[in-house]
Order: C-alpha cells, then structure tokens, then sequence
C-alpha cells in the first residue's frame, strides 16, 4: 500500500484538519500500515454476500413522524455569537 | 460516621438505606470525600448540586418513595449528556461545553431514583485502549499505579474499582466497557445493539455503540440494564424487543446452558497467565456439571480487519459536525471560514482522533468506499452468520477479554499493534451481540484477568445468568 505526502494532504483538506509537518510524516506511515493490514479482508470472495449495516437485522421499523421540536434555545446559548436570533459565522463567500 | 465504600454494592446500599445506618446524603458525602483523595484521575467533572439531590431524596424517601434505586450514586462517562452538566468527551474540543439535555439512559436512572455523582475520564471521543488519548490525562489503573486502567471507558471502570462510585456507565464501540472492566477487575456487560438508547450519547461509530453499565457484581450491571433497557423513539437504533424480567432471570439455575468454546481464540498471541486462568474456570464449570463444546468461528480475523474500516469510516463522519461554530472550541475572530475549520479541528483533537479521522477519510473517499465500506459490510454479514450457526449449537461463548492484563503508562505503542490487541472484543460489536466481561482471577503480579460471555443478541439474560453463577462460585 502505497500513500503518498500528496494524499495525506489531500486527506487533510477534506477532513479539515490543519496538520503539523511531523504528522503528516507520521500518519502517513501510520496510514500505510493500517491499511496494509485491513486489505487482508479482500482475500475473502464477497461477491455475492449482502451487506449489513448493523449487527441487528430490522432492527429500523416503521419510521416516527417528523416533528419540528424546538431546540434553538438551547443550542444558541453556547454558539458563536448571537444577533437577532442568528448565530454569527465566518464570512463563506468573498465579495 | 464511617461507611467502608469498598464493600458496598446496591443491595447493600439499599439495606444500608432502609435500616437507617446511612442517608443518601451521608452517602454521596463519603464518596466525595473518596474522590477527592482520588489519585486515579478517574473524574473530570463532579456534579455540583449532587449534595442537594441526595437532600431532595432523603425527604423522598421519608415520604415513601418507592422508586426502587433511590438515593444510589452513580458516574457516567463523559461522552454521555447530563443536561447542565459539563460533556468533555475528554477532549479540547469540548472542554467548556455544557449539555443542553439529558441522555435517556441516564433519564431512565434518574427516573428511578439514581443520582449522579459526576463524570468519568475516558479516551478522546471514546477512542483507545488505554485511557491515553484524553486531554484531561490518563486514567491510572487503581490496582497499580503504573499500568493503565483500559480504555476507553477507563475513568468508569477505575472509579467503581477503586470505591468512587457504586457504578457507572461507560460505552462499548469495539470493547470499550469490557476491556477496561477486564483490566481494572470489575463487571462490565455491553448489551446488544440496540438494547439500550444512545441518544444523547456522542456518536463515534454508530452503527456499533453501546451503552453500558459496570459495577462490582453482575447483579449491580443487571440492575442497571434492568431499568435503562427499552425502545426510545428519540433513537430509531433502539429495539422494540420486550425487555425482559432480568432481575429474575439471572437467579435460574444456569446449568441448563451449554457452553461454547471458540478455538480461534485460544491459538491467538495471547498471554500464558491469562489462557491459564481461563482455561481453568471452564474445566471448573465442566465438574460443575455444564455441557462444554468446541466451535469455530474462522472468520474472527477478518471481524477485526472489517472493524477498522467500519469504525474509522463512521467516526469520521460524526466528528464532521464538530466545527466550532454551534458549540465547541471557537477560532479568531479574523479567520476566513475555511481558516476556522482547519485550525479549530486540527487543534482541538488528539493525534488519536485525527488519525482515525484521516483514516475514514480514505476509506470513504471516491473510488475507494466500494472496495473498503462495502466490502466491510459484507464481512459484517458473514460474522452475523457465523454467529448464528454458532449459536443454534451453545447458548454463551466462553472467551479472554484481552490478551493480556493491564499495560505499563506511557509506553510508546504503534497505533496497529493496539488496534489488533482488541481482537476478542470487536466482533460482538459487528455481530450486535452482548457481552459480559467477568473478573475471575489475577497474574502472577495481582493484575485482573476478565472472562467474555458472549450471547445471541437480545439473550443478555443468558450471559447475565451464568456471570452470576461464576461469580457465586468462584473458588
């Protein structure tokens, strides 16, 4: 397995996180390493087995209605910054 | 007044409560002063009105309260909501962040008359094997000192081993409960997926977690699922299976159980001391009269291998919401959005949390998720019937815990080489069985050895049963 400085960095931007130097030297061993082992399950044949997305079959029943539940109260006491019921965020979009 | 905390379980408490020798504010005083002298580190907060609640219940109870666990401590870990109370998650991220509700789990508690104690430490985001990767600093294994509590439920275990609180809830990813109950030689049991609520518990790989209860019988984990367990329609995960008579059930004679022995995991790297404890309980149970049989469960590598593709994957989707913005660690003002995101995530998580991150990163990024994600939810398929088969054969799989006892602080470890010691754990997760992790003995240097129960998911009372009878019989 084969990971590049470049697909670290890659990794990095989409992820959002900000890496110091000697992380991305030491993820990207790291990286390689974990993924050398979990490439083992690519020995099995799987062609034809379904896939599971939980260890409980069914378990999702009938969804509940959809219920606007207020919770603005909450939440905006501990967020950014307050103005008129909005919460202040960095600029997104450039002039 | 003087209660000796290190004998007290919840029917001892709850005597204790109705033949007078203690209130509840008695109680709760002597295990602050226990927290206080705590060198474990295994709180991060301590609920500051925990004295007022124990008054209100006192007078509750001179009123005639028949709430059944009233007045009894408990500690919760610290990725599990406590409105008003502090939620870490042992991270930087959240260091100052406030929970705006209350867990339905801890809600069910609290309904029957539970108070909460405080917050126990644990691994960043519940991730690691050894209660290291929190920014609140290690949890010690209360045993010895210089070895690590587990993890990462590691503050939940060491605070009931060390007499800080009754019990505790802790959650179970890949064996977040049962590894550290194992390490620090108390009880922990991860129910079944599904079992119990997680809403309000901060996701990490959600198609895997599990709250828990530990406590220092099997009777103290049972009462505990007894009143957590249950649908919850704030959580579509949570199962509408009738929740059953647990309380009762786990006092059955067991012996009606047959009992499975995995082979694969006992030719694994495993410790001498551990495989000769373990071996020696079961050829117990066989004089004891239980029908003992070897199974096989080949794939029990590859449920490893997936579950380092479906974990790392699912975290990395949950921890996207942390951002700054709502809650959480904020940026400087004069950041650009982009600028916001990368310094306040790169900052705030451990090198733990960001590894996994990357990792599930890749796993989910184009042209890779059909030969990684998908693929590991085949083999999840593929673990769910080797389970299955296993499990029209025996009723409860004996197995270690761990491969070894308790590791040494502050060792330099390679990220695979931990990652592969949670071998005997991982595949209850995949499979949404429960487990039960049981001390039943220590090495040659007192450290705990944990037994795993392992049952068909939704049969806690199985597990439950025969950990009781163990623990009644231990000699």
């Amino acid at each position: 397995m084969k990971l590049s400085k470049k697909e670290i960095l890659n990794l990095a931007n989409l992820a959002k996180l900000k890496l110091k130097e000697e992380e991305i030297i030491l993820y990207q061993k790291q990286l390689r390493s974990v993924l050398n082992y979990v490439n083992k399950i690519k020995e099995l044949k799987l062609d034809k087995i379904k896939e599971s997305i939980s260890g409980v079959d069914s378990i999702i029943g009938e969804l509940r209605e959809d219920l606007v539940k207020d919770s603005k109260q909450v939440l905006r006491k501990q967020a950014l910054e307050n103005k008129d019921n909005y919460i202040i965020v960095p600029k997104v979009l450039d002039k | 007044m003087s209660i000796d905390l290190r004998k007290l379980n919840i029917d001892k408490i709850l005597k204790g409560f109705l033949k007078k020798d203690f209130s509840s504010t008695e109680l709760v005083k002597e295990y602050l002063k226990a927290i206080k002298k705590d060198e474990t580190n295994s709180f991060i907060t301590i609920n500051k009105k925990v004295i007022k609640e124990a008054q209100v219940v006192d007078k509750e109870r001179k009123n005639g309260s028949t709430k059944p666990l009233l007045g009894v401590p408990l500690a919760i870990k610290d990725v599990i909501l406590t409105k008003g109370i502090k939620t870490t998650a042992a991270s930087k991220m959240l260091e100052n962040y406030i929970s705006s509700y209350t867990a339905t789990a801890v809600k069910r508690l609290e309904e029957v008359g539970m108070i909460i104690l405080g917050k126990t430490n644990c691994d960043e985001f519940a991730m690691g094997s050894t209660n290291e990767n929190s920014y609140f600093g290690p949890v010690l294994n209360p045993i010895d000192k210089r070895k690590v509590s587990g993890g990462s439920s590691g503050g939940s275990a060491a605070a009931v081993a060390a007499s800080l609180s009754p019990v505790s809830l802790g959650t179970d990813t890949g064996g977040s409960i049962r590894q550290p109950a194992s390490f620090c030689g108390v009880t922990g049991l991860k129910p079944s997926y599904g079992r119990v609520s997680r809403y309000g518990s901060i996701a990490m790989a959600s198609s895997l977690d599990q709250i828990g209860p530990l406590g220092k019988t099997v009777k103290d984990v049972t009462y505990l699922l007894q009143f957590m367990a249950g649908y919850d329609e704030n959580d579509a995960t949570s199962s509408k299976n009738k929740v059953k008579d647990y309380l009762n059930l786990i006092t059955k004679n067991p012996k009606k159980l047959i009992l499975g022995i995995p082979k694969e995991y006992f030719s694994k790297d495993i410790n001498k001391e551990v495989k000769e404890v373990i071996e020696k309980r079961i050829k117990k149970l066989e004089k004891d009269g239980f029908k003992i049989k070897e199974v096989s469960l080949p794939n029990t590598d590859y449920a490893l291998a997936s579950y380092y593709l479906l974990m790392p994957a699912e975290v990395s989707s949950n921890l996207a919401r942390f951002d700054g913005l709502l809650y959480g660690l904020k940026g400087k003002k004069d950041y650009s959005l982009e600028e916001w995101y990368n310094n306040v995530r790169g900052e705030a998580f451990g090198s733990e949390s960001k590894r996994r991150i990357m990792l599930g990163m890749y796993i989910l990024s184009e042209g890779y998720y059909d030969n990684y994600y998908k693929k590991a939810q085949k083999v999840r398929t593929l673990i769910k019937e080797e389970f299955a088969k296993v499990f029209q054969k025996v009723d409860v799989l004996l197995t270690p815990v761990s491969p070894s006892t308790a590791y040494k602080l502050n060792t330099k470890r390679d990220p695979l080489e931990m990652y592969l010691s949670d071998v005997f754990t991982v595949s209850a997760n995949i499979g949404g069985l429960c487990g039960l992790s049981l001390p039943i003995g220590k090495d040659k240097n007192g450290l705990p050895i944990g037994l795993q129960l392992l049952g068909q998911s939704f049969q806690e009372d199985k597990i439950l049963n025969l950990g009781n009878y163990i623990e009644n019989n231990i000699k």
